[in-house]
């Protein structure tokens, strides 16, 4: 096995650093951890019932294919309840996000590039309690378009801000018609920014 | 290591989640004073337990509003829960039971929740006299104001327990109707009766003859 995962990285390094004019496969790993914000907005409990506060915000990918990156990603965010009414009288309600992410590279110049993208992942939802653990847990499925700004201050590092439009439903959520619009779907844009590692 | 894993699951076990998080259902209901006067301002809770020993006290809490009216949208409990009044010095104590069975299309409307004072009620209470052999009380039902400290609204209710209830906790000063069945114990024929009575100031004896 560790043989010819050799064979396969020496034929793959031979052939992305073979060319000497824009590689066709480019094995490039990039790495981006930050911080997000996400900013809720309509007539849903996501935007009128909760309080984000600033989340955790990493991806990654290896591989860049003619402009084009495959990577996954990892979000954290935590909200407090704002109306304690609406739903329940949570502690804190912390969403982890797992996402796949399309992203096509569209070089500025030497300093700058810009980062369209594309993602689609699960949401997971925690609603916590005040003075004990998990009270109950939802999952959504969540869309994201948007893009990065990358500014490279050296052959490893990079600062990157984001701006994402992000949709989420729950299409398994049992309620009556009016509950599952309001608690069961949202839009947000998310607002990031953080270091990326090349 | 054995000791390890059996703390992980202690914790496992200790720490279940009592409410599903993919059902939202909506509970509401109406309060009022003995007089039938909606009551605000009166402090509501839902608790409910995890599939073990845990219970979640304070998470759902609600005031009746001006009209008396009480609403919660909350996740389905995955047991029983619990609909209580806040302790308070003035009414007494009213515990409603229910679960994800009571609800329809995620939909329970509880209708009229009457808090009493302890003295706005009187015990009523019913003595049989069977004065022949031919008949069998089979059904009693007392239609009437009542206060009942607990009620039970899941499919837990052992419907295998056919006592009869002899004895009710009435409102005071109001009219109303002793209902029962008897069944003909050589014939088997059911009947119906409904006598009319009065609940007073004081407690209230009846003695039923048949």
């Amino acid at each position: 096995m560790k043989k010819i995962l050799l064979v396969y990285l020496t034929i793959l390094g031979s052939f992305v650093y073979g060319q000497e004019k824009e590689p066709f496969i480019d094995f490039k790993p990039i790495y981006r951890l930050g911080f997000h914000r996400p900013l809720a907005f309509g007539d849903n409990y996501f935007a009128k019932d909760l309080s984000p506060s600033f989340g955790l915000h990493s991806n990654f990918s290896l591989v860049q294919v003619y402009k084009v990156r495959l990577g996954f990603g990892y979000d954290f965010q935590s909200h407090n309840v704002k109306n304690p009414t609406s739903i329940g009288d949570f502690g804190s309600v912390n969403i982890n996000q797992w996402y796949l992410m399309l992203e096509y590279s569209l070089p500025i110049n030497k300093e700058w590039q810009i980062n369209p993208n594309v993602s689609y992942g699960e949401t997971k939802a925690n609603y916590k309690g005040k003075s004990s653990g998990t009270l109950a847990k939802q999952t959504l499925e969540e869309i994201r378009l948007g893009g990065y700004v990358t500014y490279y201050l050296n052959r490893s590092f990079s600062m990157y801000s984001g701006l994402h439009f992000s949709h989420f439903f729950n299409a398994n959520l049992k309620a009556n018609p009016e509950n599952k619009n309001y608690f069961g779907s949202g839009n947000k844009i998310i607002l990031s920014i953080g270091i990326e590692i090349h | 290591m054995k000791k390890i894993l059996f703390l992980v699951l202690i914790t496992f076990v200790s720490c279940g989640i009592p409410y599903d998080g993919e059902t939202i259902l909506t509970l509401e209901a109406r309060i009022e004073n003995a007089n039938g006067e909606p009551l605000p301002n009166q402090i509501v809770t839902v608790s409910a337990s995890a599939d073990y020993d845990y219970s979640d006290y304070g998470t759902y809490s609600n005031k009746s509003n001006a009209f008396g009216i009480v609403k919660f949208d909350l996740f389905s409990p995955r047991n029983r829960a619990f609909l209580e009044f806040e302790s308070s010095d003035e009414y007494l104590p009213v515990s409603i039971a229910f679960d994800k069975s009571s609800f329809e299309m995620y939909h329970l409307n509880l209708g009229i929740i009457r808090l009493f004072q302890p003295n706005e009620i009187e015990n009523f209470s019913i003595t049989l006299n069977p004065t022949s052999g031919s008949f069998n009380l089979i059904r009693i039902d007392v239609e009437a104001i009542s206060y009942e400290s607990y009620i039970n609204l899941t499919d837990d209710i052992d419907n295998s327990n056919t006592a009869l209830n002899f004895f009710y906790r009435l409102k005071k000063n109001q009219n109303f109707n002793l209902n029962y069945q008897l069944q003909n114990n050589f014939t088997g024929e059911i009947s119906s009766f409904s006598i009319p009575l009065t609940m007073e100031n004081s407690a209230l004896q009846y003695t039923l003859s048949y």
